[in-house]
């Protein structure tokens, strides 16, 4: 940043003599150069413990690519739960029974989507697997269920050539591409050796094995030679148009997608960038894009919040639903519903709220208290954008007390995109007790992570920003004073000094680091791949500026980027 | 429709002294690890008498009344620095340190955990390979690795995950209850066609494989042996039960509650599985998570302000509510072994042919300390443990020494197990036969 101040004031001068007395002053910088704990963008993928070449054979694929190829290998990914309910609505038209009877996803780095280039499949989920098909099929052959709209004819016997044909079309939809005709005498001949009763029962039997074949439990992204003699495969127009369909809209590949794909039109940008436009107006797009909102910002933290009655007596789970809901309806405003600067979530005074909300935030609430209505924070109040999220800060907390280094871990690891190292061996982590009789600031507390030289490199990392947001308590209400005490709640990021929520969120809406952060996060969990130190993505993250830095430009900045296309040798 | 559970031996088929069926098959040893998070407070964990007779100490006082059925193990130590939960429950699992693949404590295991080796010896022939369950999971496990949110592994990428709904481990062993529609009498799908259609599922998945790099082969193989375990199930007849095998209830739980978790009920529950599992042979391995310290829970009756695992970090003075959670997990324990020991198999009880081995995978929490990992075998492994004991290593020997011990004590001939400063190839003699 140039050391040009964008926001507010220095404040250093402004401190308490006393505190800087302490340790504060040019200590509490973010991106201090200090061993192990700083952090550029383009070079933090390896993290703690080093690389390991010993452990390569199953590594975090970034690792492992050749040269500077910025993108995936060529390899598998499994379904993600969600993907797994949306694309059997699709091709079936039924909904998945039961919500509790998977197993859940396995995120990897933060995402499911990587989780699914990286993890198999348990037991427990491919015997689900195979209840699931049988009962799906069960529903929709059953007399009276929707067979003849699925089929699309009344077959008369288990050799009716329109067999043939609703098995090559459901084949092409659930497995993405055409069924070979070695697939389709398998099939058939199953129909034809379970036929008993009639032929629904043996079209049940071949639906069900559909739903159970790799071809389609895999989303495979293999690619083939590139024709015109480029070093990587190119995935085929099939499997590019899996990997766009489940991106954007979450979902398997529609007619019209793969008619696209078997037609050759996604090989060229125009086509592909059709298509992209085509799905992205789609209403399922905006259900989908929220996913890497969900897990990147840490929204689905927000169903588990916990907190003791001895200390928050008002507390409820449904308090903690309605925090959940202004989260997410603000996050969706600003990402899908009316596209705006992905960074302006930061600085954004306008939200929602309920009775009780309303209530927590200090602002006018709708007559009903279950009612919720937009309202817009004051702008000279002290709260502003997702930092200032009640839901935010209480999910980044304990029970009953602040969490400085969740919540500052959160600023530094998921919006600059820094890596912080874990916590060496053998410290002693407890936070010096209050002395008797008398209370201490949490920053206080934590001064003394900072003044041990083990602990000293990371916290002065993650603490800052985290000290920013003490005005805030374990459920994110506002206070002057942290038991009876002032609370210091400046710091500096990268120079740029801050008092506060509020200049905390306006800095990091105009932090270029934020920015890249998106964009590299994005490409990773659209290619399913920590990147990590092969991320250089600086033409993503200009397009992405140049755009104004709405999701929907980061989504076209990365489908159209070669990496989408291009995939490196099997891992 | 889709259950089809193993044959579970009946009483009468035992021999007049309970050791072997009455055509001279011996009675199958059970395996099983029972684990907890963030570890104990030592000094009112650890008794200060190896032998015999060691006092009961706080923290291990839930066990008074089955003290004969255990041994307590201290000393022990992991042998390997890192990060310290991490490597401490990579050890215990795999007798291998992890692999860091970067990012947020993104470990994962380098190998498979160690419980596999024991279930492909004991539980070849059985309709589960092995039971995974959990009494409490948050399920994000605070975004770390896949090292930190599993006992067992088939390998790197492949957690066995704990299960924490009684209602699906119910499900999963004894049937799920499903009304699907039938086009006639005959039941949709009949078990010679699943075969048919898993056949077919087979062969794409091998013709798949073979186009695929390593790891992904890795992925498919795991995909083939869920597979397998469908098709011995099967083939398996179906039982009419008897006096030890009893199908529990199904119960109407799911996961416990993330904020309010019933510890105690779910604890029983999944207690109550296991046995069942086992007394019926459906399986001959469990692992049961009771807590890990990633994704474990606030428990506020204990007077917890935050998570276990927190307050081992937070907590002043003598970590009184600390303490009160290891008093309460050991009480939770205690339940499981009262259960497994309510279970008539031959002339004495399921716990006398078993062997678990439980522990948590640092020393004390708030230090994190890698050294006085608190470690116990429980039951006899029908006859090849003995019982009753506090030893206790004088020379900081590894944690795999218990591991080799229990592979050891259920038949297993193997010379030995880990690598590195984690490679042993004795067992800890003392406490076996």
């Amino acid at each position: 940043m140039q050391g040009r101040s964008l926001f507010g004031r220095r404040r250093s001068s402004r401190r308490p003599h006393w505190r800087q007395s302490r340790f504060v002053g040019p200590a509490l910088l973010i991106g201090a150069t200090l061993a192990g704990c700083t952090g550029v963008i383009a070079d933090s993928g390896t993290g703690s413990g080093g690389p390991d070449a010993s452990g390569g054979g199953e590594g975090g694929g970034g690792e492992e690519l050749s040269g500077d190829f910025r993108g995936s290998s060529a390899g598998l990914r499994l379904l993600s739960v969600s993907e797994y309910r949306a694309t059997l609505r699709d091709l079936l038209g039924v909904e998945v029974p039961g919500t509790d009877t998977f197993q859940a996803d396995t995120p990897v780095q933060g995402f499911t989507a990587i989780g699914a280039t990286r993890v198999a499949y348990s037991a427990p989920k491919v015997e689900r697997f195979e209840q699931v098909a049988y009962e799906l099929a069960g529903e929709v052959f059953a007399e009276g269920g929707r067979r003849q709209d699925l089929v699309g004819c009344e077959p008369s016997s288990s050799t009716d050539p329109c067999i043939r044909e609703f098995l090559a079309s459901f084949a092409r939809r659930a497995f993405r591409r055409p069924a070979t005709a070695a697939e389709l005498d398998t099939y058939a001949g199953l129909v034809a050796s379970t036929a008993d009763p009639d032929a629904w029962t043996g079209l049940a039997y071949a639906v069900a094995a559909i739903l159970q074949s790799p071809s389609f439990l895999y989303r495979v992204e293999l690619g083939e030679p590139d024709a015109a003699g480029g070093e990587h495969l190119r995935l085929t127009g099939f499997e590019l148009a899996t990997r766009l369909a489940y991106l954007v809209t979450g979902s398997t590949p529609d007619d019209e997608l793969l008619d696209a794909a078997e037609s050759g039109a996604l090989d060229d940008e125009q086509g592909l960038s059709e298509q992209l436009e085509r799905l992205l107006a789609s209403p399922a797009a905006q259900t989908a894009l929220m996913t890497f909102l969900e897990e990147q910002l840490d929204l689905h933290h927000v169903h588990k919040i916990v907190k003791v009655p001895e200390a928050f007596p008002d507390f409820t789970p449904a308090l903690a639903e309605a925090m959940a809901h202004e989260m997410y309806e603000v996050v969706r405003d600003v990402a899908v519903r009316e596209p705006d600067d992905l960074l302006s979530l930061f600085s954004r005074r306008d939200t929602y709220v309920n009775g009780p909300l309303a209530a927590l935030y200090g602002v006018p609430g709708p007559e009903s208290a279950n009612d919720w209505i937009p309202v817009t924070l004051p702008e000279d109040g002290p709260r502003a954008g997702l930092l200032g999220f009640a839901g935010f800060l209480a999910s980044h907390s304990g029970a009953a007390e602040t969490s400085v280094t969740k919540r500052g871990f959160f600023v530094v690891s998921k919006l600059l995109c820094r890596e912080i190292p874990a916590p060496p061996g053998d410290v002693i982590t407890v936070l010096p007790e209050p002395p008797a009789g008398g209370h201490v600031t949490m920053r206080e507390r934590v001064e003394q992570h900072m003044s041990d030289p083990s602990c000293k490199g990371c916290h002065l990392a993650m603490d800052p920003p985290g000290l920013a947001l003490e005005h805030f308590d374990a459920l994110g209400v506002y206070r002057e004073t942290d038991g009876g005490l002032a609370i210091d709640a400046t710091g500096e990021i990268d120079g740029e000094a801050f008092d506060g929520a509020r200049e905390l969120g306006e800095l990091l809406a105009a932090h270029p680091d934020v920015s890249a952060c998106f964009a590299r996060r994005f490409h990773e969990y659209a290619l399913g791949t920590a990147l990590g130190k092969k991320t250089s993505v600086t033409d993503l993250v200009g397009a992405f500026e140049d755009s104004g830095r709405r999701l929907p430009d980061l989504v076209r900045a990365v489908v159209l980027h070669d990496s989408f296309r291009l995939v490196s040798a099997p891992r | 429709m889709l259950a089809a559970v193993g044959l579970p031996p009946l009483e009468a088929m035992l021999n007049g002294n309970g050791t072997a069926h009455a055509d001279g098959t011996p009675i199958p040893v059970r395996f099983g690890i029972w684990y907890w998070g963030s570890g104990v407070r030592r000094e009112r964990f650890f008794p200060s008498t190896p032998g015999p007779n060691w006092e009961i100490t706080p923290e291990l006082a839930p066990l008074e009344g089955v003290r004969s059925e255990i041994n307590v193990l201290g000393g022990f130590s992991v042998r390997e620095g890192g990060i310290v939960h991490h490597i401490g429950t990579a050890v215990l699992k795999t007798g291998r340190g992890y692999i860091d693949h970067g990012g947020f404590f993104n470990t994962d295991v380098r190998a498979h955990s160690f419980d596999i080796d024991v279930a492909r010896h004991l539980g070849a022939d059985t309709a589960f390979p092995a039971l995974h369950v959990g009494v409490y999971s948050d399920g994000q496990f605070n975004g770390e690795g896949l090292n930190t949110r599993a006992l067992s592994h088939n390998g790197p990428g492949s957690p066995n995950l704990a299960e924490t709904s009684p209602r699906a481990v119910f499900d999963r062993l004894f049937g799920v209850q499903t009304d699907v529609p039938s086009t006639d009498a005959a039941p949709f799908p009949s078990a010679e066609h699943r075969r048919s259609v898993l056949d077919i599922v087979n062969e794409q998945a091998r013709a798949l494989r073979a186009r695929l790099g390593t790891a992904d082969q890795a992925r498919i193989d795991e995909h083939l042996e869920a597979i397998r375990g469908i098709e011995r199930r099967l083939e398996a007849n179906p039982s009419t039960g008897n006096a030890a095998c009893q199908s529990p209830a199904r119960p109407t739980q799911g996961a416990p509650d993330l904020r309010r978790p019933d510890m105690v009920l779910h604890n029983e529950l999944m207690a109550d599985l296991t046995a069942m599992a086992l007394a019926c042979d459906l399986t001959r391995v469990f692992t049961f998570r009771h807590h890990g310290w990633t994704d474990d829970p606030v428990l506020e009756d204990l007077g917890a302000n935050a998570t276990h695992h927190t307050l081992t970090h937070t907590e002043g003075g003598n970590q009184p509510t600390v303490h009160a959670i290891n008093v309460f997990t050991m009480s939770q324990l205690a339940k499981l072994i009262e259960r497994f020991q309510s279970v008539s198999v031959g002339g004495g009880t399921l716990l006398d042919h078993s062997a678990i081995m439980a522990y948590s995978e640092v020393g004390e929490g708030w230090s994190h300390s890698l050294d006085d990992i608190p470690m116990m075998t429980i039951g006899r492994a029908g006859g090849a443990l003995r019982t009753g004991l506090y030893h206790r290593s004088t020379t900081r020997e590894s944690v795999t020494k218990v591991n080799l011990t229990m592979m050891r004590a259920v038949g297993m001939d193997v010379e030995a197990f880990g690598e590195g400063p984690h490679r042993v190839t004795d067992p800890v003699g003392a406490i076996m036969t």
